[in-house]
């Protein structure tokens, strides 16, 4: 009997040997550049010597985890990691969810489409090329915002290195960025909803708004779940490409988030444990979000993510 | 259905359209206004105004001359069009054959696998141990530190899949009994079928790799290496860098003496522009991505 079923497997296996070649490559890749760092990990738990790589160092236990709570810096970068996260996801979250209840209620086909393809710009550009274009509409000499303070006679501030307009500043060219690319989904939603739900409202003599509270918006919940789970889960992302391209010492104490931070004590101040320590307290929390954000979403809807 | 529309419809369309024009206007304006600044003489640029068109009579195109010999970007041009193409063909290339046998029942262990790929979408190394992988690989500097790192790409990967999850098997198992394997199969039926989703793929890694500046910032610290996006960081953004290596200083040097936010605006065009004028030919192929991967898989 036992022959048999190790026949079987040969047999699977041997059906399957072409599979096994196709994946190869890919299961290479993987392993070394996502598996081997996710060991590098144990980093956290060691002292680094460099001669004998990240296998050979010694452990220290929780002495870098000791430090998130003892070093002064760990708590504010945390909580400003929050703060604009939280911001972002009040301001950021919502913009689409209108603006495609906006571009619904257009009724010129073309233009309706050509304001999308402009909206999507944003979307296509690197964080470099946008920080260099809020540079240059902010500038206070060249820029928009001097020519506007101009007409004024004033002199305008340098509102990037202001900790309240900096904050402002990081949420609206978020918005400005990912708002028309965030209606695509919205979009398909209401192009889903069944004509007649509409034709037998309007007989009901409903009127535009109340179409868009009583059909729209319901038909598209379920997509406004999914993705504000999914925007939980990122809680912790508080965008490093945008940060990093607009910052300055001016504004370290509200704008620095835990990845800007990661990267000066780890590649620049080159404390690689304690740096790999604050990304993994990080990683782990945002993993427990996720899960917590899907069990509420589980228990008010039935749009989860698994 | 026709109605006869009402004073509050004509106010809530007028409203409407006005403020999704204001929208385009914020996107358009920066592009105008970086056009013109990259043309624009000196006195120009220093007088107030709205810059939204360049004056006629004066425009200039020195500062796109200084750009293109000042002797950084053109190469930077070509080491960034030579990681997007090479980062693109592998990525594609291995992502589509491993995509295949995922999406084959009688893989295996198929959902070990997947779940080996989906895990590193929610859990990753972070900064510090990827770093220290390029270093220990001895990749520090070279062209494979930009190329190979973002070949293992989980999302792509699972979309690819579920599409050709979606593919009728019957071409297939045809070919099988003519004595076909399963490589001939993918190269011969699966991939001309899933042309759409291997140039969605294609382009996705295509804009990521021109995109991207990060990898070049800490992965690259001397030539001959130079990629677009990380100059124009430099050069634009990071304008009170202190230079410390010769490398930086020639940079400083070439750029230093010009009108800064025309040349600025020069170098933000070159990046720009490739960009800008072919996104709303492959955009549909972006809009297509999301859709397939916001279905459940």
């Amino acid at each position: 009997m036992g022959r048999t079923r190790w026949q079987r497997r040969l047999a699977e296996l041997d059906r399957a040997k072409y599979l096994f070649l196709l994946m190869l490559p890919g299961l290479v890749f993987f392993f070394i550049f996502r598996y081997v760092p996710i060991y590098g990990v144990t980093l956290a738990f060691k002292d680094f010597v460099a001669a004998d790589g990240i296998l050979g160092s010694p452990w220290v236990g929780l002495k870098y985890f000791n430090r998130l709570f003892t070093y002064p810096g760990v708590g504010r970068v945390f909580m400003n990691t929050v703060e604009i996260s939280l911001l972002r996801l009040l301001l950021g979250f919502p913009a689409p969810i209108l603006l495609a209840l906006m571009l619904n209620e257009l009724r010129v086909g073309l233009f309706k489409r050509t304001v999308q393809t402009v909206s999507y710009l944003p979307h296509f550009l690197s964080w470099v090329v946008v920080a260099g274009l809020v540079r240059q509409v902010l500038s206070p000499s060249t820029g928009l915002l001097g020519y506007l303070f101009s007409l004024f006679g004033s002199v305008p501030p340098v509102l990037l290195a202001d900790q309240q307009w900096f904050i402002a500043i990081l949420i609206l060219s978020d918005v400005w960025k990912s708002i028309g690319w965030g209606t695509i989904i919205y979009l398909a939603a209401i192009a889903g909803v069944n004509p007649e739900l509409y034709e037998v409202a309007t007989i009901d003599g409903a009127s535009r708004f109340r179409l868009m509270w009583h059909v729209t918006i319901p038909s598209i919940a379920p997509a406004i779940v999914i993705l504000f789970i999914l925007r939980v889960g990122d809680l912790l992302e508080a965008g490093f490409d945008q940060i990093f391209n607009l910052y300055n010492p001016a504004v370290y104490e509200v704008a620095d988030i835990i990845d800007t931070y990661v990267y000066r004590i780890g590649l620049e101040g080159i404390q690689y444990s304690f740096a790999t320590a604050v990304n993994l307290a990080k990683n782990v929390i945002g993993c427990v979000l996720l899960v917590l954000a899907n069990r509420v979403t589980r228990a008010f809807s039935d749009a989860t993510l698994w | 259905m026709m109605h006869r529309r009402s004073a509050g419809d004509w106010v809530f369309d007028i409203v409407n359209v006005t403020l999704i024009l204001l929208l385009c206007a914020t996107i358009i304006y920066p592009f105008m206004n970086q056009i013109t600044l990259s043309v624009s003489t000196r006195l120009d640029i220093q007088s107030k105004g709205l810059h939204l068109f360049p004056h006629l009579g004066r425009m200039t195109i020195e500062s796109y001359q200084r750009v293109l010999l000042g002797g950084s970007i053109v190469p930077a041009f070509f080491w960034t069009v030579l990681r997007t193409v090479l980062g693109t063909s592998i990525t594609v290339t291995v992502l589509i054959m491993m995509a295949y046998s995922l999406s084959k029942r009688y893989l295996p262990y198929r959902n070990f696998w997947t779940l080996l790929v989906v895990f590193t979408m929610f859990f990753s190394g972070g900064l510090v141990p990827n770093f220290l992988l390029i270093r220990s690989l001895g990749m520090m500097n070279t062209i494979w530190a930009l190329v190979l790192p973002t070949v293992a790409n989980a999302f792509s990967l699972i979309i690819a899949r579920n599409f050709m999850m979606s593919v009728s098997e019957e071409l297939a198992e045809s070919a099988r009994i003519d004595g076909a394997n399963d490589v001939t199969i993918l190269f011969r039926i699966y991939v001309p079928v899933s042309m759409p989703i291997i140039a969605t793929l294609s382009l996705w890694s295509m804009v990521q790799h021109w995109n991207s500046w990060f990898d070049a910032l800490i992965y690259i610290q001397r030539p001959p290496i130079r990629i677009l996006q990380e100059i124009l960081r430099r050069v634009l953004i990071d304008a009170s860098y202190t230079a410390t290596s010769i490398d930086e200083q020639a940079l400083a040097i070439e750029f230093q003496e010009y009108t800064p936010e025309s040349l600025r605006a020069a170098i933000l065009m070159v990046v720009t522009i490739p960009i800008v004028l072919t996104y709303p030919f492959f955009q549909r192929y972006f809009v297509k991505g999301i859709m397939i991967g916001s279905l459940k898989g």
